[in-house]
């Protein structure tokens, strides 16, 4: 395998630690604006969901995500691992593993999708009931282009979003000195468990 | 042409641990026989021999050997953790 290959299958082996957050943060604040732009709103750590919020709000939600990710998979390295975990390893690779949350954000700068985003927070979101018309035009819309949007939208999301899963998976494991069913099984639970309480944080705050 | 021999650990033939059982002075020919076993370092594969040179003569920084090797900290220090493994393994006394 060529340097190239190797440092795309795994890039935490040649980026971690400081470096990794310096280039991770900025993917935070990115995805931030994407979704903030798109009316959306990465409600837990494999979800999103339609909401109005200022994009202060969605930034400060977005790194509250990226904490409730580094900060249980670091605490369950430290217990497992027989290697010195440093917390700042799973921060810097975690927020660099959010250029793929940025990378699924993209297709809402697409005006068809924006568009179809926008139909879709109006028939999903909290709709109030004066703005039924607008429900009923944008049901109509459904039926043509926005819905096959829409399709390669969900499609292309759940294409990163197993990315980003696996990534995360990979710099856990190498920031940990974890392999086999012991780093699976250990991320496989920390990251449910961490969904969970994400959910719940979300819906509490907001 | 100068090729670089590597040490055999283990016999060909029975797969068992070789030990050392002569040495010479090529100056003045003097030879010692007997049976000597390998130190603990000179039972680690080449890569990982040169790995413990290198973090040695970088004053044992890991952070310093990862800059070097343009590598991650964590790559670097999961490596010395192998190697710590494999020393542990040749050498149980040293535990």
């Amino acid at each position: 395998m060529t340097l190239k290959t190797n440092k795309l299958a795994n890039p935490f082996r040649y980026i971690a630690g400081g470096r990794a957050l310096w280039w991770g943060v900025p993917a935070i604040a990115a995805g931030s604006v994407l979704l903030w732009s798109s009316h959306m709103v990465q409600d837990s750590l494999i979800h999103f969901t339609f909401a109005r919020l200022p994009l202060w709000q969605v930034a400060a939600w977005q790194s509250a995500l990226w904490l409730l990710t580094a900060l249980p998979l670091w605490t369950a390295g430290t217990l497992l691992s027989r290697s010195r975990v440093r917390l700042i390893d799973l921060l810097g690779t975690s927020a660099l593993c959010q250029w793929l949350i940025t990378a699924l954000c993209l297709p809402g700068c697409l005006p068809p999708v924006r568009s179809a985003l926008s139909d879709a927070a109006r028939l999903f979101g909290n709709l109030p009931a004066t703005e039924a018309p607008i429900a009923a035009t944008a049901t109509e819309h459904f039926r043509s282009a926005a819905g096959a949007w829409l399709l390669l939208d969900g499609v292309w999301s759940l294409l990163f979003l197993a990315l980003y899963l696996l990534y995360l998976y990979r710099a856990y494991a190498l920031c940990c000195n974890l392999s086999g069913a012991k780093a699976v099984t250990s991320y496989a639970v920390t990251m449910l468990a961490a969904g969970i309480a994400s959910r719940f944080l979300y819906s509490w705050i907001y | 042409m100068n090729k670089e021999k590597r040490l055999p650990k283990l016999c060909p033939a029975c797969g068992g641990e070789l030990r050392v059982t002569g040495m010479r002075c090529p100056d003045c020919d003097t030879g010692i026989t007997g049976e000597f076993h390998l130190p603990a370092l000179l039972q680690l594969p080449g890569d990982e021999q040169r790995f413990v040179l290198q973090f040695v003569l970088s004053s044992g920084s890991l952070k310093e050997m990862a800059a070097k090797l343009e590598l991650s900290y964590p790559t670097v220090r999961n490596k010395l953790d192998e190697i710590i493994a494999h020393l542990k393994a040749y050498d149980p006394q040293d535990e």
